[in-house]
């Protein structure tokens, strides 16, 4: 144990001794370990902003979009869905792309025109106020139930009910407002679909989630669902009838993929990190020839040598891994808030690149210290 | 203390065969003060190493306080070398990255001794050599008498039973040589056995016993040397 303190104090020192060269052998290790953390934190956090809002959304929703722009489908073409018993819900929308504005304060919004059903079926809830109801699409009233996000653009608070915004030149009165989700969610206005028809100046409606009235049925849903839209559109290539957790399982086996391989991507610039690491080591045992001459000479045995030099190896390429740790979560934040995202630090991925940093040590300093400890003591002396 | 008994080593540099030690026999008793003198290139070198277990001869007996050193094996040899002798070299050989107490204190951690110990006995060991103001000292602050003071230390700090000096005052002045010889006079009657190696006769002269090297064959009296 004191030898292992010793070899410790002693690597680090010489660590510090020669601060530049250590500095450029560790920057491949921390080029590495940055670009292993900060892509797959990146691509963990998006994947995972992502699925929670179609979590959020449950997995026994069914989502049907008309792809074709020629079928022109209206809302009550939707709705004799709601009269089977594997079919709990039907809420057609659809979705307005447009700006709100508050006094000096505006902001991009999806404006989504839906119907009294809609909050239930995509589990949307409200924080206060009222949601949607049939009296505002009979009425085509401006009312609106707004996200969390759009709230806090517009007012700077949440205390919301009963201010007024405009959008696409109408004054809308907000009457709810929706509980955050976290996710994209939070930047969606609702308003009555008859309205969003209005401002939109169509009638046609190319969305549509439908509700199965348990997850057990979702597949005779999801049937049902496909053969209404065939009837009506008569072209099973003009529309696409999917469920959230197919969706769910693709996305997740994509980012898994896509995460694994950016990371083993990154993991090739670790090992380069690597071989950098053994050069300057060896170039050491080079140099310090003679004093690892005068250690055997005073009764330092092989495995004294070995272990310092491979503790060495392993300051250099924890250090590295630790600086790297340090500059990709610094390297996060701040791409988290130039993104405007919530981007967390993988730890997995931390972790795994600092065992994978430990592993590098020791695989690429045992040639070299075994090179140095190999050395016979009058060989080592002799040369200068 | 020291038997070596028949030794043979033979190097080979290019085609021209060198018979560094050639049927050498050799007994340092404890206590003893001996000088081996020998002209460069005589084999005296060589015959350092092999006391000092750096290098292992090609046939004869070498008995190290009553060890076989040629059934020891490198981890065994290790500890001979850490614990029995400490070594005085020509170029000092201290670490220029460390002070002069961590260069003395280096021998006792590859002995294992506890941190405290380990401070006890370098400072001791640089109080005897008369540094114990030079302490924090790096080598290359030190004049090369000092330095040679400080490679004592170290030899000294490991108890050692056998000190081999190889040329110690070969890189000094004629001052900084005669204090070391002085020194190691005063080991020699600390009860320190010493082996002495020097091309100086005069050097040679302050021992107890002189033994002459030439092409590899060891002599009692340097008449005895001449004649060969």
């Amino acid at each position: 144990m004191t030898m292992f303190l010793n070899s410790l104090r002693l690597a680090i020192r010489s660590t510090l001794a020669n601060k530049m060269r250590s500095f450029l052998t560790m920057l491949g290790i921390i080029i590495g370990v940055m670009s292993v953390v900060v892509l797959v934190s990146i691509v963990q956090s998006t994947t995972s902003s992502v699925s929670s809002a179609i979590a959020s959304m449950g997995s026994d929703l069914i989502t049907v979009s008309v792809t074709d722009e020629d079928v022109v489908l209206d809302a009550d073409d939707y709705m004799p869905l709601a009269n089977y018993s594997a079919i709990s819900g039907v809420a057609p929308y659809l979705t307005v792309s447009s700006t709100a504005r508050s006094g000096s304060n505006y902001t991009s919004v999806s404006a989504i025109g839906v119907t009294g059903e809609y909050m239930d079926v995509a589990g949307r809830d409200l924080e206060s106020g009222r949601g949607i109801v049939a009296s505002d699409l009979d009425w085509r009233t401006y009312t609106a139930v707004i996200g969390t996000e759009v709230a806090g653009e517009l007012y700077e608070n949440f205390d919301v009910i009963g201010k007024t915004f405009t959008m696409s030149g109408h004054t809308f009165t907000i009457v709810g407002l929706l509980t955050e989700s976290g996710s994209s969610t939070d930047s969606q206005i609702l308003i009555p679909l008859t309205t969003a028809q209005r401002i939109s100046d169509s009638t046609s409606i190319s969305s549509c989630y439908v509700q199965a009235s348990s997850t057990n049925n979702v597949s005779q849903a999801q049937a049902l669902t496909e053969q209404q839209m065939l009837s009506l559109t008569g072209d099973e290539d003009s529309y696409d009838v999917y469920n959230m957790s197919e969706i769910l399982d693709t996305m997740d086996d994509v980012m898994s993929t896509l995460s694994l391989m950016l990371g083993g991507i990154a993991a090739i610039s670790l090992l380069v990190g690597g071989i950098g690491i053994m050069n300057i080591m060896l170039v050491s045992v080079a140099e310090r020839t003679r004093e690892i001459g005068i250690r055997k000479a005073i009764g330092a045995r092989r495995s004294h040598i070995m272990m310092q030099f491979l503790i060495e190896a392993c300051v250099l390429s924890i250090l590295g891994g630790l600086i790297g740790l340090g500059l990709s979560a610094l390297g996060l934040q701040i791409f988290a808030a130039i993104a405007d995202m919530t981007i967390s630090l993988e730890w997995r991925a931390a972790l795994g690149s600092l065992l994978f940093c430990m592993i590098i040590g020791v695989a690429f300093g045992s040639y070299p210290a075994a090179k140095a400890s190999k050395m016979t003591p009058i060989d080592a002396l002799q040369r200068n | 203390m020291l038997q070596l008994e028949h030794i043979f080593k033979t190097y080979y540099v290019g085609d021209e065969t060198v018979h560094a030690l050639d049927d050498a026999s050799l007994h340092v008793r404890p206590r003893e003060f001996v000088a081996i003198c020998g002209p460069s290139g005589s084999g005296k070198t060589t015959l350092m190493n092999v006391m000092g277990c750096l290098d292992l001869p090609d046939s004869g007996r070498y008995l190290l306080d009553g060890v076989n050193i040629a059934e020891c094996s490198d981890k065994e040899l290790s500890l001979i070398r850490s614990e029995k002798i400490g070594f005085v070299f020509q170029q000092f050989n201290l670490l220029d990255s460390m002070s002069a107490l961590e260069n003395v204190e280096l021998p006792l951690i590859y002995q294992k001794l506890s941190q405290k110990e380990r401070l006890e006995r370098a400072k001791a060991a640089l109080d005897q050599v008369g540094l114990s103001n030079r302490m924090q000292h790096r080598p290359s602050q030190l004049s090369g008498g000092q330095q040679q003071r400080v490679a004592i230390a170290r030899a000294l700090a490991s108890n050692a039973k056998v000190i081999l000096a190889d040329e110690p005052t070969g890189n000094l002045d004629s001052k900084s040589g005669t204090d070391i010889m002085r020194l190691i006079q005063r080991l020699s009657q600390e009860q320190n056995t010493i082996v002495l190696i020097t091309h100086n006769d005069e050097v040679a002269r302050q021992a107890q016993r002189t033994v002459y090297v030439r092409d590899g064959r060891l002599y009692n009296s340097i008449e005895e040397a001449e004649i060969v």
